[in-house]
This record gives structure tokens, sequence and C-alpha cells, in this order.
């Protein structure tokens, strides 16, 4: 069973990080064809209905991480760790950070997902991940400075 | 390059290959179909939602559909950042569903 923690251990002490997010998350995954009826919502004049998961599906997430445990499943652990739409690639030595992207990229492509590009930071030496920051020393919680005022 | 493994629009977006990721229903079939009563949503949330669907429905998230079997309204909740979020109330068919065991952590921020 995986845990936050253990996602937040297995990244520490790594020297160079990249932080990437899947643009639009859920909206990337198709919904059933047979079961996009089932999701059917009013507004002033229309139905509608979902031809993509919407997160307000009981199972959605289940759905995300099982999607992401698929593809990337190579890489977890070894070069990477994600949890749903967060990802964080790790790298131990500075040299070798690109060819890990380029893995992770190669299996982007081929699953045809797409990222945010307002929301990846590539080879940085810390960053934000699930509320706590990440360092290539330790690990901190991440205080947003908004609680200090 | 890998520039176009980046969206920059709703637009850019394929969908991830259905052969690894693909969202099912598991309804059961013994449950009664639900279909809410209209909730009136008031002028500044229904133009918000009218907003929000002529979006949704340009970049193909959604379709019209005709006679539903089930039937749900919209909820719209502000922002921190003042705008609308348009949320779908799938109470009803959420609780028609199995709930999915795939094992997914638990998320404990730290404060």
């Amino acid at each position: 069973m995986p845990n936050i923690d253990r996602l937040i251990d297995n990244t520490s002490g790594f020297k160079t990080l990249s932080f990437m997010d899947a643009y639009s998350g859920c909206k990337q995954i198709r919904m059933d064809p047979l079961d996009t009826p089932k999701t059917a919502f009013m507004t002033n004049n229309k139905n509608y209905h979902y031809e993509v998961m919407s997160f307000g599906l009981r199972n959605a997430g289940a759905t995300f991480q099982r999607s992401m445990d698929t593809m990337f499943a190579a890489q977890i652990r070894r070069n990477l760790e994600l949890y749903i739409d967060d990802l964080v690639v790790k790298t131990p030595e500075d040299a070798i950070h690109t060819t890990d992207l380029g893995e992770i990229f190669q299996q982007v492509k081929k699953f045809n997902m797409r990222l945010n590009p307002a929301k990846c930071t590539f080879g940085v030496q810390a960053g934000k991940f699930l509320g706590f920051l990440l360092t290539s020393r330790r690990i901190e919680a991440y205080v947003t400075p908004s609680l200090f005022i | 390059m890998n520039l176009d493994l980046f969206a920059w629009a709703p637009s850019d977006m394929p969908r991830i290959d259905p052969s690894v990721a693909c969202h099912h229903l598991t309804v059961n079939p013994t449950v009664k179909t639900v279909v809410q009563r209209k909730r009136k949503l008031g002028e500044e949330r229904r133009k918000a939602a009218d907003e929000e669907v002529k979006r949704l429905e340009e970049v193909c998230f959604i379709s019209e559909i005709k006679y539903p079997t089930w039937l749900t309204n919209t909820v719209l909740v502000k922002k921190a950042s003042g705008r609308w979020r348009m949320c779908v109330d799938y109470t009803d068919l959420n609780m028609a569903c199995h709930k999915d065991p795939y094992p997914l952590a638990q998320h404990r921020p730290p404060h």
C-alpha cells in the first residue's frame, strides 16, 4: 500500500529534481462510451453528458492512479515518484538528469499524455511535492507564506 | 524537442491511450436510476455555468444528451480567485457505484 510518507521519503536526498503536472488531469482520460450517458447533468436549456472523466465521480482518483502506474511502471521508484497527477523525476547525479527526463518524456509521448507547462519545473535542487518541500538534503514541511500574515 | 508534450490550451489535449486509461462505471444494476429535481441556481451562478458549459462543449469534453436515464444538477462554487468552479453533483450515481479499492496513498498534509 503506497503512502504519502513513503513517497516523500523516496524522493529525499536526490541532487536533481524535476516537477511535472498532468494538464487538466482527469480530462485526459476517456469515459467508456457505454457509461457516458450516466454522467448526464442539466443546465439552463440543455442536458449534457461527459465524454471524459469527471473528478466528481467516485472512482476517478483510482482510475487516474492506476493509469499513471501502468504508464510509468518501469520508472516508478527508480527515477520517478508520482501521486495522481503530480510527478517528481529524481536523479542522484546532475549529469544523467536529462537522460531520466528523456525516458519519462518518451512514456508521456507513447501514451498521448500532455503536461501543464505552467506547473512544471525542470532540473532544480528543491521543490514542493504534496505539501512538503523536498531538497537534496532533507524534507521540510512546506509552510505557505500566508500563515505568517 | 518535446514541446508537443505540453498542452497550452485544452484544445491541445488529445486523450490518453484508452488501452491504459479508460474510466468505467460500475453501477449496481439493482439500483433505480435517479433524475434529480432541477435546482434553481440564481442569476450569477447560471451565467457562470452557461460560460463553463460553452467552454467544455467547444473542447469536446461534453456533448448534448437526449433522454438521459440518470440526470443531475450542477453546483457552482466560488474559488479563492473569485472565479466560479462548476462541479456536477454525482451523489446519487456515486452511491450506486462500487468503490474501486485500488490502493491510493492517503494524503496527509503536514499542517
